[in-house]
């Protein structure tokens, strides 16, 4: 499957938080808790001033730090690229919360409270509800390649008014297949300039771990085979320690 | 008719005790900890219960030294001091250590009341036992003085930690059962055929210590 995206469109947004709600009722979720979170900015002093709402929620990173620290299988990559969470398997260690260069993933009791990515609905081609819901068309599902284009576009006509209006999809995390059009500078809306994904977690998942679990194997396997060789001698040299005592005697 | 046979005392009560603590919290972290390492065992790590008896396995394991040292802190300084400690026969006995891996303990040089190997095996248990207890005490409570770098690392620690850990404990069973010496650390005491085998030295310490006393 081609890789897929959501594309938010900060310059659309009417900040009615509906995606949110969507995102309540597709998933089961109590009031309290949320997928799809919100970012509050005050700009300006008075009497010049302005303030924005920005849905904060999965960036659907490409080197997910979540995935690559989820010791369970939890949080995994769907064929979309999209990140995907599977609750029954999640433990709530809370590693996903402690990597996330975005600080998106939270605990609630023994498991986290994270977007899944609407799995059933997205892997068969289908938007993830916050998307379907949006009532401003400022998300949008669809191919990545497709969408990026879309953004540039987007953002080559803002410039006129919002000179620092871009695209956000950080390199530090192997891009972000949620692609933002900003109107302004990340730091507005709460994003990190320049995030990346620790490279601990590399040394750990990818070394650590799996080098560990063979030596640990191996030294069972190996030590099992050699006591029956050394349990043998030596059942064997206390018969003759025996033996001898019994003759200084 | 064969006569029972005579025996040394070899391990304190509080040594046993804090043995036994130390081993049973140990056996308990190793199986929770493999829930987060093998994934094949992950899905017994869902719901978070691994992780509270990790966690109180962890408190068991940080208190069994303290017991130790509040109960019997001349034999603690003992054990380690002994630990990183080698005398000349100490050394002859880890080069002829191998033939001693394969079951023959015959022709070692004598040894004291803990063989060199034991003292190496204490010596990288203690210091693991730091690494271990202090890098799981930041994931544990520390997370907010970790940046995401340094928890990566912390994990890092933790597992090599204790898979040198775990390995050392493979090669204690290992000899524990090839020298049949697992009484000694359930009754406290060994035969005088075993200790003369195994610690000479030490037998002859005993026994002059005794004719002192008598």
């Amino acid at each position: 499957m081609t890789t897929q995206a959501i594309l938010q469109d900060m310059s659309l947004c009417m900040e009615c938080q509906s995606c949110r709600v969507a995102c309540q009722v597709q998933n089961g979720l109590a009031p309290e808790d949320v997928y799809v979170k919100f970012h509050f900015t005050e700009l300006g002093t008075f009497p010049k001033v302005a303030s924005h709402i920005s849905r904060f929620a999965c960036q659907h990173c490409k080197e997910a730090a979540c995935v690559k620290v989820c010791p369970t299988g939890a949080v995994f990559k769907g064929d979309t690229g999209l990140t995907h969470f599977n609750a029954d398997k999640c433990s709530g260690c809370g590693y996903c919360a402690e990597e996330c260069p975005f600080g998106i993933p939270e605990i609630k009791g023994n498991r986290a409270v994270r977007c899944t990515g609407c799995e059933p609905l997205t892997e068969n081609g289908k938007p993830p509800m916050c998307v379907q819901n949006c009532i401003a068309n400022a998300l949008t599902f669809g191919p990545r390649d497709e969408l990026l284009k879309k953004a540039e576009a987007r953002v080559a006509a803002l410039k006129k008014q919002w000179p620092n209006a871009q695209v956000y999809s950080p390199e530090g995390v192997g891009t972000t297949n949620l692609i933002w059009v900003l109107r302004d500078k990340p730091e507005v809306y709460g994003l990190p300039a320049r995030p990346e994904v620790a490279a601990s977690l590399g040394v750990w998942k990818e070394a650590v771990q799996p080098a560990s679990t063979v030596v640990l194997a191996a030294a069972a396997v190996v030590g099992g085979l050699s006591f029956i060789v050394a349990r043998r001698n030596h059942l064997a040299e206390e018969r003759n320690h025996t033996n001898d005592t019994k003759g200084e005697e | 008719m064969q006569a029972k046979p005579e025996l040394v005392a070899r391990f304190s009560r509080t040594q046993r005790i804090a043995h036994w603590t130390f081993t049973l919290a140990f056996v308990a972290l190793t199986v929770t900890g493999l829930f987060l390492m093998v994934r094949g065992f992950s899905a017994l790590a869902a719901g978070g219960t691994s992780r509270l008896l990790h966690r109180g396995a962890a408190v068991l394991l940080l208190l069994a030294p303290v017991y130790y040292l509040l109960s019997d802190f001349a034999g603690l300084k003992r054990l380690v001091s002994d630990s990183f400690h080698y005398d000349a026969d100490d050394r002859r006995w880890l080069k002829a250590m191998p033939r001693y891996v394969f079951g023959k303990a015959k022709g070692m040089p004598s040894q004291g009341r803990i063989n060199a190997g034991e003292k190496l095996h204490h010596a990288a248990i203690i210091l693991l036992f730091f690494a271990v207890a202090v890098s799981g005490l930041f994931l544990w409570l520390g997370r907010a003085a970790l940046g995401r770098e340094l928890f990566g690392w912390m994990l890092v620690a933790h597992d090599v930690s204790m898979t040198l850990m775990v390995l050392l404990t493979l090669g204690h069973l290992y000899f524990v059962f090839v020298y049949g010496a697992l009484r000694g650390m359930t009754t406290g005491y060994v035969t005088r055929a075993y200790a003369k085998m195994e610690h000479a030295k030490w037998l002859a310490q005993v026994d002059a210590e005794g004719r002192k006393s008598a």
